[in-house]
């Protein structure tokens, strides 16, 4: 009977691995620096090196983020949803932006998890350094 | 009764066993058929996990050689627009790396890899618009950003990937246990089973097996190359800082041998149309004192210069070795030119003893080593014929006298300041004027080179010898006493006197003499530059005398020499 617990401990395995294994879709956005109306929009402020927010919410449908560039180096917003403990492809990205400049970010969301982050890199501390880590990151949660 | 009971019991038993049989027969199969699950899955995984370290491993590879690019535009060539469209394909497609590594992996880091080589490519373009220098130092940080975000990732997933594999033979341990349980039960059919899962697993994990190989073969690969660059990376700062020649060339051969494994390395440069030797590093007992000068065109070295192209030897049999230009048992060797613009300023040699050892990829990372050192090498060589030329005659090639007065501040006062002995000559050819006069100014310079030459010859190699000023020489005598530094003097003077000389049409024109004057400090003086005084006034005395004989200051004394 010495095979029945590394088969239980298998069956338990594949079932885990079973459920990790969803992709990300990737869906369709558009960007641009004019908003558009009747489509809710969640408001970013960048600065070195915060998004001014850690969580956001939304409902499932059309999203527009607006992120503004208030900070003196460049910024970016790049979405990217979370399948479980995996990052996905980004699904929608702004321009680099300028300091100054205002930016909307437009895309289809479903139910889910995402993560807004800024990817660019500043130079930190004599080396240089993706902003992502430094705390331009935020959680967005989209329900149904 | 019994025998009632012994019916009844025995196909009891009988089914018993059948149904123990068949139900350990059916978990045997049930572990197997998940171990081949398993083993698809983890096969997938390690696969995966090999394929994202490849990639990483190329990213970064990429980072390091598009760093490498840019640490040269920074220099006196400025920006090279050849350069800057490969680094920008090169970013490309470490882009489209980077977004199969993120949907493989899935990590922040790989986002963020993924961001940063956008983002590098965004300041390279910006670069290539302005040119500006910040410009420049913003895209250097963003790739070198990238490349450290990358070889960090590339670490992470070769060592998952080696789990993965390790794990992969645990499952097929199990398998194989499971087929040997079934047949152990003697179940033919459950065993069959078994043993044809066992099969298609044993299949299975040979392919995956494979596919592993492969891919840690290209990660190895991978990581070689990421290696190689960062170690040119290395090369290129360390002597970009430097403008000293010696330096340059030994950091330039030492790395370049790290880097391909060569067991001689030899570095020429480009004099005229003669490759002469700058520099060697030899790993074996090779014989490497045959090394000659190489004419422009001569042997595969002196045709990898001329051609201004990378040459290897081994694989193809039609390059084969001119005498002098590798060592004996040369077996394989690759030649690259050293290139500074569209002019060849030298060649980097490595041989190797054994056959076909250099690669197409070793051959790629010396000609980027090469293209990236040979700026440092011309800089370095001029800054060194310059300062050459600043305190060397350029006829004589002896020190000048901007040289003696140094080396009198640096090295002869401080001496007699100690109490050692040093004897002071001044040396001048006789009747030099009119010897010019007779045979023309062409023949009096070779005479003065003769000259030169007779008095390096004739002194110790340790005697310090100075042309002060037309045909007026000074030489310095150190540790002598002053009876044998005037014996010395005056065995110069007779080895003049001995010299042939050739006119025009090289007609023998029989020989020039010699005067000199000495003084000897610390006796006559405390300082060199009053024995010099003293020196020229005992030379005085000699020419006064009758020429072609040796004075000595001697507190107004009279000659100790004179002519034979």
């Amino acid at each position: 009977m010495k095979p029945a617990l590394p088969l239980a401990t298998f069956v338990v395995a594949l079932l885990t691995a079973g459920c990790l294994a969803g992709a990300a879709v990737p869906l369709a956005a558009d960007t641009g620096p004019l908003p558009v109306s009747g489509v809710e929009t969640l408001s970013l402020r960048a600065t070195e090196y915060s998004f001014g927010v850690e969580r956001l919410e939304a409902r499932a449908g059309r999203v527009q983020f607006r992120i503004e560039n208030a900070g003196t180096q460049h910024h970016e917003l790049v979405l990217v949803p979370i399948n479980g403990s995996r990052l996905g492809m980004p699904i929608a990205r702004s321009e680099p932006l300028l300091p100054g400049e205002t930016h909307y970010v437009r895309a289809d969301l479903r139910p889910g998890k995402y993560l807004v982050v800024c990817t660019q890199v500043s130079r930190v501390d004599g080396g240089a350094s993706s902003h992502m880590p430094l705390g331009m990151s935020a959680d967005l949660e989209v329900t149904p | 009764m019994r025998r009632a009971l012994r019916r009844l019991r025995t196909p009891n038993v009988v089914l018993a066993q059948g149904v123990s049989v068949i139900l350990a027969g059916v978990m045997v199969v049930s572990v197997g058929l998940v171990a081949l699950t398993m083993m698809r899955d983890g096969s997938a995984s390690a696969t995966r996990d090999s394929r994202a370290a490849a990639l990483a491993h190329e990213v970064s590879a990429v980072a390091t050689q598009v760093e490498l690019m840019a640490s040269s535009w920074g220099g006196p060539a400025g920006m090279r627009p050849r350069l800057v469209v490969e680094a920008a394909d090169l970013l490309s497609a470490a882009e489209e790396d980077a977004a199969e590594l993120h949907r493989l992996s899935g990590t922040a880091t790989s986002l963020q890899v993924l961001g940063a080589v956008r983002d590098a490519r965004g300041e390279l373009l910006n670069y290539a618009e302005t040119g500006q220098p910040q410009d420049l130092a913003a895209f250097a940080d963003h790739v070198s950003a990238l490349r450290s975000l990358t070889a960090g990732l590339a670490s992470t997933l070769t060592a998952s990937a080696d789990q993965q594999g390790s794990n992969l033979g645990a499952v097929l341990r199990l398998a194989y246990a499971a087929t040997v349980v079934a047949m152990a039960l003697g179940g033919l059919i459950v065993g069959g089973t078994t043993f044809q899962t066992s099969r298609r697993l044993r299949a299975a994990l040979m392919s995956a097996r494979d596919e592993n190989a492969r891919l840690a073969g290209a990660t190895e690969m991978m990581r070689r190359r990421n290696e190689q660059f960062q170690a040119l990376n290395q090369i290129v700062s360390e002597i970009t800082e430097t403008l000293s020649l010696k330096y340059v060339v030994q950091t330039t051969i030492r790395e370049a041998r790290k880097l391909v494994g060569a067991d001689v390395v030899i570095l020429r440069l480009l004099r005229g149309d003669h490759l002469e030797l700058a520099g060697t590093l030899q790993d074996v007992d090779g014989d490497v004192a045959g090394l000659t000068t190489l004419k422009l065109g001569q042997g595969v070295v002196g045709r990898a210069a001329r051609r201004g192209k990378a040459l290897r030897i081994g694989e193809d049999a039609e390059e084969t070795l001119t005498p002098g230009e590798g060592f004996p048992g040369a077996q394989s060797g690759v030649v690259v030119p050293l290139i500074v613009g569209a002019r060849v300023v030298g060649t980097l040699a490595c041989w190797s003893r054994r056959p076909n050892l250099f690669t197409a990829e070793d051959q790629q990372v010396l000609e980027m080593m090469a293209s990236q050192v040979a700026t440092a090498v011309a800089a370095a060589d001029a800054h060194e014929t310059t300062e050459h030329e600043a305190h060397h005659d350029a006829l004589t090639s002896l020190p000048n006298r901007r040289q003696l007065f140094r080396e009198i501040q640096e090295r002869f006062d401080p001496a007699l300041a100690e109490g050692r002995q040093l004897a002071v000559v001044m040396v001048d050819i006789d009747h030099f004027k009119r010897f010019n006069d007779e045979f023309g100014h062409r023949v009096g310079d070779v005479t003065l080179q003769r000259f030169a030459e007779t008095l390096r010859t004739a002194l110790r190699e340790t005697d310090n010898v100075y042309r002060y000023g037309g045909e007026e020489f000074v030489i310095i005598l150190e540790g002598l006493p002053p009876p044998e530094a005037v014996h010395l003097v005056d065995r110069v003077r007779q080895a003049v006197a001995r010299t042939p000389l050739v006119g025009e049409n090289l007609e023998p024109i029989g020989s020039v003499t010699m005067s000199a004057g000495v003084a000897f400090g610390p006796a006559n003086a405390g300082q060199v530059e009053e024995l010099l005084r003293l020196a020229d006034a005992a030379l005085y005395r000699a020419k006064h005398e009758g020429r072609n004989r040796v004075c000595v200051h001697e507190d107004g004394a009279p000659a100790t020499a004179e002519a034979a």
